[in-house]
Order: C-alpha cells, then structure tokens, then sequence
C-alpha cells in the first residue's frame, strides 16, 4: 500500500512541475507585464522597466519560473497584482467554498449515483431506463442554464432556498447547507448519472462474471452477492468515474460561483482571468491541479484496498 | 477451446452472431432515436450554415419599439432586450458556437486518432509516453486551463477552443489505444502482418474499421461537451463580445431579462441543449449499433432478469413421430431426474431456443458426462437445471426431479436452498470462478458458514478440513492468498472445496479440466473421483475431452445443436457409438487413437440456434445423410443396455420411425 | 455657499424623482443629534448592502473610486450629507480664496483614529501628500497642489490654477482623496491594499470578509459621532447581477439593493420596496482620438457631429429602460450647466449624417475600436443599441470590453479611439469638465491630452468663476463642448437603490450616499 502512495507521490510531483510551468510559459507569452497592470494608468515606460527589474520581471522566463517554483515550494505563492493579496491567503479564504460546493456535490453523487445504479442494476426494467435516459439528458442541458432555472423556482418563487450567496459552516451550520442546497443539488445533478451508468455496467459486468455465475450456482443468497461480491468488485471502476466527476465538479463550482454569487476559488479565478492578474491565475490553476491530484492519489489508494491485483502489479 | 467461458458469453455470441450479417449502418438505421437526433442536428446546421440567407433579419438588427416580444409570426421565436429577433441571433450565434465546436472536435480528433494509434500499435516507448501525457492532461481541470488561455489570448475562441480540444484529448486517444491494442491481439491482424502489409496498410485496412465505433461514439460526445463549454465560455462574457451573438452570451441576455422576460430563456438555453443532447444522442446509437444491439436494450439486463422464467409443461402424449420412445429409467431412483429440459435466451425482442427437449437421469453415486463440441448446448443444460443462466432466459421442462423434490415448481428462493446443499457447481476457469477480490480462504469459510450454518472458528476449521480433503497443503497459507496468486489446479482444487462445504448429494462440474495442464487435469479427474468414491456423491461432467469421460463417467450422453443425439454407459459408447456424430467425434479425438496420428476434424460448425433445420441437426455434416434425414425430426430411441441414439441408421429407431 | 447654490439647481429635478419619503428622512435627520446619547443596544443588528458589481478587491484608495466600502471606515475630510450636500468631516469649515487658488480647511478638534493615534493637521497634510506622490485615478488634479499645515488647526492646499472642484476632491464622492489615512497606514502603504487605517464610523473586519464578495463591519469605538453608528454590523455583499440582487432584497438576505436596476423599478414598486432614486448617469461615448492619431477620421468634427447625428435618442433610450431619456448635450438635466433651453444639436438625422459624412470625405464609411467597462451594466444597452445605429452611416464600430480593473490602464495604452464608461458623465458640468477635458488633471479620461482654444476659454472662465458667475460660465462650457462632439451623448438613466426597512438620504450629485446616517425604519 505505501508502495503505491509512494509511487503515485513520485508521479505527482512532475506532473505539478509541468502543469505549472505550462501554465507559467503560456502567462508569459501574455501582452503587457505585471509592472503595466501594476502602475495602471500612471506606467511610464522608465517606470515600467524599473518595476519589471524590481520584479525579477526582465529576466528569461525559465529563470523566472525556477524562482517561483522555489518560493511555490516554501509555500509562497505571491501576490495578486490587482488586490496585493497573497494567493496562499486567497486559497485559504476561498478554498472552503469551492470545497463545500464539490464535496458536497461529490457525496450527492455518489449517494445517488450509485443508489441509483445499483437499482438500476438490480431490478433493471423501469428503474434502468430512467437512470439511461437521465444520462443522456443531463449530458446535453448546460448546468449553467439549469441553475439559473433552479434559483428562479426555488429560491425566488419557493423561496426554500436563498438565491445567492455562501454562509460559512462557523456562522451557521443550517443557512451553510441551506446556502449550498442549489448549487450542490444542480452539480449533482449533471454528474451523478454518469456515476449510475457506470455503476450499473460495472455491476451487470460483474453479473455474468464466472465467479457471480459460481456463486449463484453454489445457492448463495442473492444480497450477499450483490452487496457484498459484486459491490466491492465493481467499486475500483465506479471510483475511478468518481474521481474523474470530481474533476468535472471542479470545473462545475466555477459556473455556479459565478451564477449564486459566492467568493470562492471559481469566482476569483473569473475575475482573476477578466483582470489579466497572472499570479492569481497560475496560483490557482496549480493548486486545481493539486486537487485534482490529490483526489487521484485517494483513489489509487482506495483501489489498492479494494482490489489485490493492483498491488501486485 | 478459447478461454471464454461458455455459459457467460453466450447470449453476446450468440446476439453477434444473429446479427453479424446485418452492417453496422443498418443497424444504426434501424434506431429511430438516432435517426431523429441526426435530422435535427443536420438541420440545425443547415440553418446555421445558411444564416445569412434563412434568417428573418440580421443579428444586430433592432427594433427598439418591439423589445422582449414574445414569439409572434414576425419573431418565430420573440426579440430581445433591443427588439432583435432572436432566432436570427440564434442562427448568427451558432455559427460562433458551432464553429467552435467543430474547431474543438476537430483537434481533439487528430490528436486522439494520432496518438492512440501510434501507442496502440508502435507499442514501447511511444506507449509509454503517451499514457504519461494523457495522465498529465487528465488532472487538469479543464475549465480552469480554458480561462488560463484566455486570461492569456484575451477573448480568442479559436485558442480557447482548440485548447479544449487539446484538454479533452485523453479520453479519446485512451479509447483508440485500446479498441487498437484489442484488435492488435486478433490472429487476423497478425496474419496480415506475416503477409507483409506495412504498418500503414495495417492501420488502414484492419484498425481504422476497428476503432471507428468506439472512436466515433467518444468523438460525438466530444463534440456534445465542446457545445456546452463554448456556451459556458460565452456566458462568462469571455467569449464573444457583444453585440455579436454566440448561444453562450444569449443565455447571459436572458440571464439579465430573467425577470422581465422569462420566455427568452427557453430558445437561448433550449438550442444548446437540443445540439448537445442530438450529439449525446448519436454517440450512444453509434455505440450500441457498434455494439450490434438495438438501441436501449441494456435496460433490460438487470440482476433480476438472471432469474429465468420457468415454465412446466405438463406431461402431454408425445407427439405421433416420437411415439413410444422413453427413455430408459430401469435403473433405481434417482439423484436427478430431468424431463424434456428446455432452455430459450432472449434475442432482440423474442426467444431463441438453445437447449431442446433434453431428459437424463443421474443415479446415486453415478457419474454422467455430457458431451459435445462448444455450441452445442451442454453448458447451457445445467444451467437450465441450477436455473442459473444467462440474462433473459426462459427454461421449460416437463420435470426436473431432485431427490424427490420437483425443483420446476420452485420458487427463487427455495431452489437457492438447493442449489450448494443439494446440487454443487464447479466451472471451467478455476481462478476466475473465485471471487478476485477476497482471499480464499474467506471465501471457502464463508461457503461454510452459509451452508452449514457453523460459527467463525469452527468455518475455519472446517474450511480446513475441506482443504486438506482436496488435497491443498498448507491452509493456513493458501488461505490467505488471493485467487490471481494460485496456479489454476490449486484455484480448482479451492473451488471443489467450496462445492463440496454444502456436502452436495450432485456436483455439477462444468469443463472442470479443461483450463488445466495435463499433468494438472489428471489430479483433478482423480481428486474427484476419490471424493465420489468417498461421498458417494453423483458427479455431472460438462466436457468435450473423451479421454475425460472416460476417465472419470460411467455413462455420457453427446449433445448435438440442442439436443441429446446419444445416451450410453462410457464403455459402450466408446467401443460402439451408434450416431454418426458420436462417431465422428471419437474419431477426431485422441481416445484409443495411436499417437502422432492425425486426427480428422468434421468438417462444417455446429448450426447456430434459431436456424436448425427440420430434420437431423446433423445432417448437414453428416456422411450418411440420406432423404429421410431431411424431411422430419428424428427421435431419440432406446436400444439395448441403457443405449439411446438419434438416427435413422440405428436399427431400433428406423423401426420406431415407421 | 457654493454647495447650497448647487443644490438648489440639482434639488428641483431631484425632488420630482424621489419616492421615498423626505418628512421620514428629514424627521431622522433632526433626531439624529439626540440619539447619540443612547447606548449600543439602541443599534440594530445587522444591515446587509447588496453592492454592484464594481466594487473593489484592493483596498488602494489611489486606484479606486469612491465606494461605502471606503465610507464606512474612513472619515473624509469634506462629507457627503444625507441630502447629498457637502457637509463638514475631518474639515469643519473650508473656503475659497479670491481667484479659487487657494483652498483652506479647518481641522475639527480631538478627533482619534480607530487606532487610537490622533487624527491632527499634520495627519492631513502627510496623507495629502501620500496621495500627490503615490500613482493613483487623480494624479491629474493633485500631482500640481501643494498642501501646508497652518498651525495646529488649518490645512492649505495651493494651486497655481483657479479651481473649482476642491469638495468635490476631498470629499468620497470623486474617488478617495478626502479619506484621512492614520501613521500607520503611511507607514507601510503595502498594507493599505489589503486593510484599512482611518477614523470613520466603523472598522473593517478581515476576518469576516472576502474581498470582491463581501465586506463586514463593527463600529469603531474611538469614533466621534456616535448617531452615525446604527448597527452592531454592516455587511456588504457584492452581487453584480441585478436579478439576483432584487431576489436577495425580496427574501431578505439584504436590506439594501443598491445594485439596482432600472428594469426591475416596477417590479420593486409592487413588491413594496422602498425606492430611492439616485444621480442620473449619462451614456455617452468619448470620442478620444479627437485629434485622429489612431483614428483619423475622428479628427474631423463633421466626421463626430455626424455619429451623434445618426443616433436616435428616443428609441435608445426605450431599449434602456422605462425611467431613460434621451441626452443630447454634455449636461445632465437638473445638474448646475445643464441648459434645457440649449437648442438640440444632435436631432436625429441619417441624411444629415451621411452628408456630413461625405463632406469630410468618408461617404464609405470607417471601422473604430470602442473600449467598453464590461462591469457598466447601466449603458450596456445603450452601447450596443447604437453600433447598430452607426452602421447606418457606414462607421462600424467594434466593442472591445475591459473590465473595470483593467480599463484605466486600457485607457491609457491609446490604443482606442473610443470608449464608453457611463459614470464618467454624471452630475454637474463643473465636475465633469476637469475630469474629461482639463490639463494635466484628466490624464485618465482624456488619454490622447487633446486641446481645443474653445474649450480652453470656456473652462479658464469657468474654474476662475465666482458664485455669480458659475452657472453661467458652467453653461457656456456646456454648450461649447457640445458643439464640438468630444463626447457623444446618447441618453441618461436615474439610477435606482431598493430598500426595505431602512431610512436611506439622498445621493449626492455623484450617485453616493451618507451610509453611515442610514438607520433602521421604524
């Protein structure tokens, strides 16, 4: 098991590398420097070249970029240029939206997702059609749109829920969940029928498997089968769907920021990407991609509990 | 023999083979969903195309007299915030936005066809590599990449979207990579390389036909997500600049009108959803064409379609051709009793017959070995006896008869009870018939616990006890190993133990050897004899190996295309088969045969259910065949010493014919 | 005197406009004095401000413009009363000198910072020169002062050129240069981007804010006029979207919905809402390039007068919303040099236009680049209503969008010939004419530093006039820039602020309100 954390770890950090430094390549190409979004209307040209000495900001961009790195590896990744924020400081404020958002539309996932196709792979007919034809809807609606329809029936003519904005977990646990409901529900929605389609082919899969059919041929009782053998055989692919939703669900918080009005990491890189601040952009985009990372590890590690095979490999 | 297991793949060879002769086109003509979502969307894109001329007025046209109108004969579809008619704006939008979908598709298509092409078939290094990249692509967040570049490009779509079509590359290169690696494995695909055809010719002729559906299916969705992320785009404002409309930045109008005009919410939003959803639409028809099924029928599998419908004839005078044929059953009472055994799979929308009127009994303590080539039906009989079978399925008998019990009036439930106490099974694939995902040991315990009913330390024990009657050394060792750790003989040795923790009266095995080296087979043929001997426990042999049914059966009965041909005691029916298949079959296996000599193959296949003929099934194969073969069935005749045959040739059934 | 003559010339549109009810607002006001005594548990809990859009992320006051968010925790040196007049902060009192060079304020005594340091002369005049050397929206009007303390008291602000715009400076109504900064804030001003250092009503709260989403106060104990501390706590919430604004009032997570929204007037009238109206902005366009370096057309005034020929400010100003006029000179109507009786020198005309086209030698028409604020929702429409119009003419215009953060520095790159930003036109001329025309002090909304000697004239007369002459003079410069299509007025829009269950003044003339006089409705 450690073997396998260890080796996702080493795998991890090159592919952070890399992000990053595309990232950081593509924001140099960038017209204009941090010094003229920086002196704003007052940017002289002497101004500017004297900031941009100031900042390192003359220097080529390989050289630039392995300072950052240096400083992204103590844990500083500097400062905004519109607001002078350190983005560790923005990660950290912001960071708690975004995760309620995806978490929690993670678990709604998950719990219908799989619910959901394990009824459809159970009792099949009805049950399994509709979890189909769902699929296929929520693949073509655009969540954005969908969200606004939601928050015009229940938050403005409900009004079960609040319309915009976030409350965090410490203020109030309630209005938090309540503050969450429609973003949540909306993410949900668009992603948890992947994860019933998924769960439904993996666990019909396993249905005819040789050892299901031994199982049933030797009068084991069908729930034991169900929950217990094909359950837990069907989970390493039904987490890898996951964990790629996760991804999904990542990119969905942005919209939904925007749409609810809540400060989170999606909202600031929106108004990063409008306002040209390339720190913030690449700190976030760096740190999405640490996320995203980090959710693969869980599930490479959660693989190796469930399924032998792959730590033998 | 492949390695596929008989029983599981059935229906899917079964389904491809029924439909095999009916192309891929066909049968994606043959789903109307799919037809109809293409229609819309050709016209969609017919009408975008064609913007300029269809559209009633142009994008920017206003009417500032006539501003959030509802549809009316001069505004199809209503006007906006500036009295623009907005199904011109939707035609003129489109352009943007389906233009940047086809940009995306496109990038995202030669990459994903480039790739996983070359790492499917150059292999090595270039495999390698490709995964690592795909790897790397797959952990970014492909929204935030997008606003990276047009943080970085300002508003440029054509950027945004070709580095979407960069993002959403991985999916497709790893569906290419490996429909191209499957297709890499097929004999045909090698023999044209030992025939000399270049890496190119290859690619060309055997892995493009190959990988189309698979990469056409995932290429449609591509460009379904494409269509949502340029109106995501748009909707953020980092599209498009207004005034010149794009689906996404027409959402954001009605957005900002919600209140005043709901109505202007259903066109903006509705055309993305009717593109991406026609897409989405096409990629799974495309899939279950490919697929060769007919659209929408997984929803018929399902756990409880595994529970086939079991139908009992009543016992009707046998038809006039099969009068006075019985089956012999002098012998006493026994184990199990099987009556006119049928057994149907579903195909497309009704049945298909594969196992046909098939009875046999099973003494105490004897041995049966059912034989025949794959296809014929063997496997599927105990299937149809345990009623653990295929999806679908539909089993008719006139009786099934266990130990007194007449199992075809059982529920679910009730057969459960006997199936593991009374009738045991084990199959051909050892390792796989366990489940990968616990030790063996948990398995065999838990094999104990259900049957027996017995606590954990005495499972254990007994699991023990089990193990050590197979013949496995080491339980406490082998018990923690997990079953893709144990060769195939120490695997099988673990699933007989399993069978016999419900101390079954009837062990069904199914090819039990036949995975197995040879020096492997016999320890297992012997093992299950010992046990026999031991338990006096029935054994039902599934095989198409005679040196097997003569090792280990005391009678065999050859199965041929559904139904019984030949029923005999072994040595009989080895010394003197009556049915040409029999014979043939002897011939072409290596029983009693010098060695090194070639053995003849009967030429032809076994006919595919559903098209049996009238008359013999065999006829067609057969060297004997003559007129009356053809014209109607032939019955199956008891001649003397327990022997039945199928023939016209087999004196007793010529007369019984006449 | 000067802010009392231009009330009475703004205050007799205004009145027609306001819904709320004054005897309320001016029952608070004479009670105002009087609740100071009364404790903290007079205040209410919590007023929450649904804001636009534009609110700031950094808290630089150089390089923002005026906002509550500032309001509430510095105190200005001018104030805005709650009738939208000048009234006395940090400057009890202030004059002119003859000639308007010379601006002298009284310091008020024993004022404190939140801080506890002591807000002195010397604190005034620090802070002034912070904001003359630092880079910042109005280097234009403080780079030329220079600031003296005069003794303990006094502070004096020179110029070597008459100007008339020094409440308006000092004041939070034209940016933040009125807002006294505390020793410490000057000390470090990295820290002034991310906190805030000043002695007004309340004190920002890091801990419970997210800057660009929402900003929390708690009254500053150390303040001085207790009656301007109504609440345990003022949170303000930025929601650009004005529907989601107008839903968040409707249910109540906000008590103000100061986003707005013209469209939704109706809807916020029948849903019993309480209305303020607020300045008008105007929509225009600024013709920049009017010397033709990067568009050379646009150095022709036919080619200008032409474009705003071809609008028609009737039907624009329908597609912006119910309560829009149209606008066709460079006053806003109700506003000191506004002149109803100027006759109209934009009457819609397509023929005129293309004649006038013609005679400049563009009969076929041009292309230009149009620098739009993607955060002004208010002219959105407007804008883009009128590319359709110019097409008429042969003059395609291309909208290139910036948002609010970016758009100065857009500005200045001089790459666009046009651009539109609705609150650069809005209240008195006086104000408007040394933003977007005067040397050096309009370096941001005039990027191409035109001259014109007409204009000259007009605004030399204007910035040295006295309190006879002012209007008159601010009339002249009215017409004169006008005429010479500087600027393209399309229409103007009075602004609206939702409320309920609160007392809000009146806005001044910039659209901005006393908040901290803002109290609960009985």
């Amino acid at each position: 098991m450690l073997g396998v954390i260890v080796r996702r770890l080493l795998l991890a950090a090159p592919l952070m590398v890399i992000i990053s430094l595309i990232v950081f390549v593509l924001g140099s190409l960038a017209p204009g420097s941090v010094a003229e979004s920086m002196l704003g209307s007052s940017a002289t040209p002497e101004a500017v070249r004297e900031l941009n000495r100031q900042l390192g900001a003359d220097q080529p961009v390989l050289v630039q970029y392995w300072s950052w790195l240096q400083r992204a590896v103590a844990g500083d990744l500097s400062s905004s240029i519109v607001s002078g924020r350190p983005v560790t400081e923005l990660l950290a404020a912001r960071l708690p939206v975004t995760l309620s958002l995806a978490v929690g539309a993670l678990l709604l996932v998950i719990v219908i997702g799989v619910c959901s196709g394990m009824v459809a792979a159970v009792r099949g007919g009805f049950a399994g059609r509709v979890v189909e034809v769902l699929a296929v809807l929520v693949r073509g609606l655009p969540t954005f749109w969908l969200a606004m329809i939601a928050g015009v029936i229940f938050g403005v003519n409900l009004m079960w829920v609040p319309v915009s904005g976030y409350v965090p977990f410490g203020d109030s646990p309630s209005d938090w969940a309540l503050s969450l409901a429609l973003p949540v529900g909306v993410l949900a929605f668009g992603e948890a029928a992947l994860v019933a389609i998924v769960t439904r082919a993996e666990m019909l899969a396993a249905m005819r498997s040789d050892y299901v059919r031994s199982l049933r041929a030797n009068g084991y009782p069908w729930k034991r089968i169900v929950f217990k053998h094909i359950a837990k055989n069907a989970a390493g692919p039904v987490l890898t769907m996951i964990s790629l939703v996760f991804v999904g669900l990542l990119g969905g918080t942005i919209l939904m920021e925007q749409i609810f009005a809540m400060p989170g990491l999606g909202s600031q890189m929106v108004t990063s990407t409008a306002n040209h601040d390339l720190p913030v952009i690449q700190g976030l985009a760096v740190f999405y991609t640490a996320m995203v990372v980090v959710v693969f590890l869980l599930t490479d590690v959660a693989h190796g509990l469930l399924n032998p095979k792959v730590m033998a490999r | 023999m492949s390695a596929v297991i008989e029983g599981a793949s059935a229906d899917a060879e079964l389904r491809a083979a029924a439909e095999r002769d009916a192309g891929f086109l066909r049968r994606l003509a043959r789903q109307p969903l799919t037809v109809g979502s293409a229609a819309v969307l050709f016209l969609v894109v017919l009408a975008v195309v064609f913007a300029p001329l269809l559209s009633p007025s142009g994008p920017m046209e206003q009417d500032l007299l006539n501003i959030y109108a509802l549809p009316s004969a001069d505004h199809l579809l209503g006007t906006d915030q500036l009295g623009r008619d907005i199904l011109s704006r939707m035609l003129h939008g489109g352009r943007v936005t389906l233009l940047g979908v086809v940009q995306a598709t496109t990038v995202c298509t030669l990459i994903g066809m480039t790739l996983g092409l070359l790492a499917g078939t150059l292999q090595g290094g270039v495999e390698v590599l490709v995964m690592r990249v795909c790897d790397v692509l797959l952990a970014v967040p492909g929204l935030v990449l997008l606003l990276v570049v047009l943080a970085i490009f300002g508003q440029n779509e054509t950027a945004a979207m070709i580095t979407l079509g960069i993002i959403m590359s991985p999916t497709l290169i790893r569906v290419v990579y490996s429909a191209t690696v499957a297709v890499r494995e097929e004999p045909y695909v090698a023999g044209a390389r030992v025939a000399g055809l270049n890496s190119r010719q290859i690619i060309m002729r055997h892995i493009l036909p190959a990988v189309a559906g698979p990469a056409l299916t995932q290429i449609s969705l591509v460009a379904a997500l494409a269509c949502l992320v340029e109106a995501a785009i748009g909707f953020l404002g980092l599209g498009v600049v207004p005034p010149n409309p794009s689906w996404g930045n027409m959402v954001t109008d009605a957005q900002q009108a919600i209140v005043l005009a709901p109505w202007m919410l259903v066109p903006s939003g509705g055309i993305i959803a009717v593109v991406a959803l026609s897409l989405t639409l096409i990629g799974n028809g495309i899939r279950d064409a490919y697929a060769g099924r007919a659209s929408g029928s997984v929803s018929a599998y399902s756990w409880r379609a595994l529970t086939p419908v079991v139908e009992r004839e009543d016992r009707r005078p046998a038809p006039a051709e099969v009068k006075g044929v019985e089956l012999e059953t002098d012998r006493p009472a026994p184990v199990l009793s099987v009556k006119r055994l049928s057994l149907d799979l579903p195909r497309g929308r009704s049945h298909v017959r594969i196992v046909d009127g098939v009875s046999f009994d099973v003494g105490p303590g004897e041995a049966l070995g059912i034989v025949g080539e794959s296809g014929c039906g063997k496997s599927m009989t105990i299937s149809g006896v345990l009623r653990v079978v295929p999806m679908g399925a539909r089993v008719v008998a006139e009786s099934i008869g266990f130990r007194g019990v007449e199992l075809t009036t059982l529920g679910e439930s009730e057969m459960n009870a006997v199936r593991g106490t009374g009738i045991a099974f084990i199959s051909q694939e050892p390792i796989s018939s366990l489940n990968p995902a616990f030790t063996v040991g948990h398995q065999l315990q838990e094999a104990v616990r259900l049957h027996r009913g017995t606590g954990r330390a005495e499972s254990k024990a007994v699991a023990h006890d089990l193990m050590s009657r197979v013949r496995l050394p080491e339980a406490e060792v082998v018990g923690r190993k997990y079953p893709h750790e144990l060769s195939g003989g120490m695997a099988q040795r673990i699933a007989i133990a399993r069978a016999l923790a419900g101390e079954p009266d009837l062990l069904v095995a199914d090819e039990p050897t036949t995975a197995l080296d040879v020096s492997v087979q016999a320890e297992i043929l012997d093992l299950l004899r010992d046990l026999r001997e031991q338990s006096g426990m029935a054994l039902i042999l599934v095989t198409h190996d005679w040196g097997v049914v003569a090792e280990a059966c005391d009678r065999a009965m050859v199965m041929y295309a559904g139904e019984v041909v030949e029923t005999a005691p072994v040595r009989d029916l080895v010394s003197n088969p009556h049915h040409p298949y029999t014979q043939a079959l002897l011939r072409s296996s290596s029983v009693g045969a010098e060695p090194r000599q070639l053995l003849p193959v009967i030429s032809g296949s076994v006919p595919a259910p559903g098209s049996w003929p009238t008359g013999c099934r065999f006829a067609a194969r057969c060297g004997l065949v003559q007129d009356r073969c053809l014209t109607a069935p032939v019955p199956l005749v008891p001649t003397t010493g327990g022997v039945s045959a199928r023939c016209v040739l087999v004196p007793s059934t010529l007369e019984a014919v006449r | 005197m000067l802010a009392v003559t231009r009330d009475r010339a703004s205050g007799r549109r205004r009145t027609t406009w306001v819904v709320i009810a004054m005897c309320v607002a001016l029952l608070t006001a004479c009670g105002g004095e009087g609740n100071s005594s009364s404790s903290e548990s007079a205040k209410s809990d919590t007023l929450t401000i649904a804001l636009p859009g534009w609110t700031p992320e950094s808290f630089d006051l150089p390089l923002n413009c005026s906002s509550p968010l500032f309001e509430l925790a510095y105190e200005p040196l001018i104030r805005i009363s709650e009738s939208g007049d000048y009234a006395p902060g940090i400057a009890e009192s202030w004059e002119y000198s003859e000639g308007n060079t010379v601006f002298t304020m009284t310091i008020r005594e024993g004022v404190k910072f939140a801080d506890g340091t002591d807000l002195t002369a010397q604190s005034v005049v620090d802070t002034l020169n912070y904001y003359k050397s630092t880079p910042g929206l109005n280097d234009g009007y403080l780079k030329p002062m220079t600031v003296k303390a005069l003794g303990e008291g006094q502070v004096q602000v020179t110029y070597e050129e008459p100007f008339r715009g020094f409440e308006s400076l000092f004041s939070s109504t034209q940016c933040n240069n009125g807002l006294v900064i505390s020793a410490a804030g000057l000390k470090d001003p990295e820290k002034l981007k991310t906190d805030m250092f000043g002695a007004g009503p309340y004190i920002y709260v890091a801990d419970e804010s997210e800057p660009g989403d929402h900003y929390t106060f708690t009254p500053n104990p150390n303040y001085f006029e207790k009656s301007r501390q109504n609440w345990k706590k003022i949170v303000l919430r930025v929601i650009g979207d004005p529907n989601t604004a107008f839903n968040a009032l409707a249910t109540g997570e906000v008590q103000v919905d100061w986003t707005g929204g013209e469209a939704l007037l109706a809807q916020a009238e029948s849903k019993g809402f309480d209305v303020t109206e607020m300045a008008p902005w105007g929509a225009g366009i600024f013709v920049w390039d009017r010397d033709g370096e990067v568009s050379e057309p646009l150095a022709d005034v036919r080619v200008r007068t032409a474009m705003a020929l071809a609008l028609d400010r009737e039907n624009l100003a329908k597609a912006v919303g119910p309560a829009t006029e149209p606008l066709d000179q460079f006053g806003l109507p109700g506003y000191v040099g506004a002149d109803p009786d100027l006759p109209s020198k934009y009457t819609y005309d397509v023929e005129q236009a293309k004649k006038l086209m013609a005679e400049a030698g563009y009969a076929d028409g041009f292309s230009v680049t149009m620098l739009v604020n993607s955060d002004d929702v208010e002219s959105k429409n407007a804008l883009i209503a009128s590319v359709d119009q110019f097409a008429q003419i042969g003059v395609n215009v291309e909208l290139k969008n910036a948002p609010e953060t970016t758009f100065f520095t857009d500005i200045a790159s001089k790459k666009y010939p046009l651009g539109a930003a609705s609150w650069a036109i809005l209240g008195d001329v006086p104000l408007n004419s040394n933003r977007l025309y005067k040397l050096p002090f309009s370096a941001v909304l005039n990027p191409f530093l035109s001259e014109d000697p007409d204009l000259e004239k007009a605004y030399a007369e204007l910035q040295s006039a006295d309190d006879a002459t002012y209007e008159e003079a601010a009339r002249q410069f009215n017409e004169v820039m006008t005429e010479k299509a500087w600027y393209i007025p399309l229409t103007y829009s009075p602004r609206f602020l939702y409320s309920k269950g609160v007392d809000i003044g009146e806005s001044d003339a910039n659209g901005n309100f006393d908040v901290p006089s803002w109290k609960p409705a009985d």
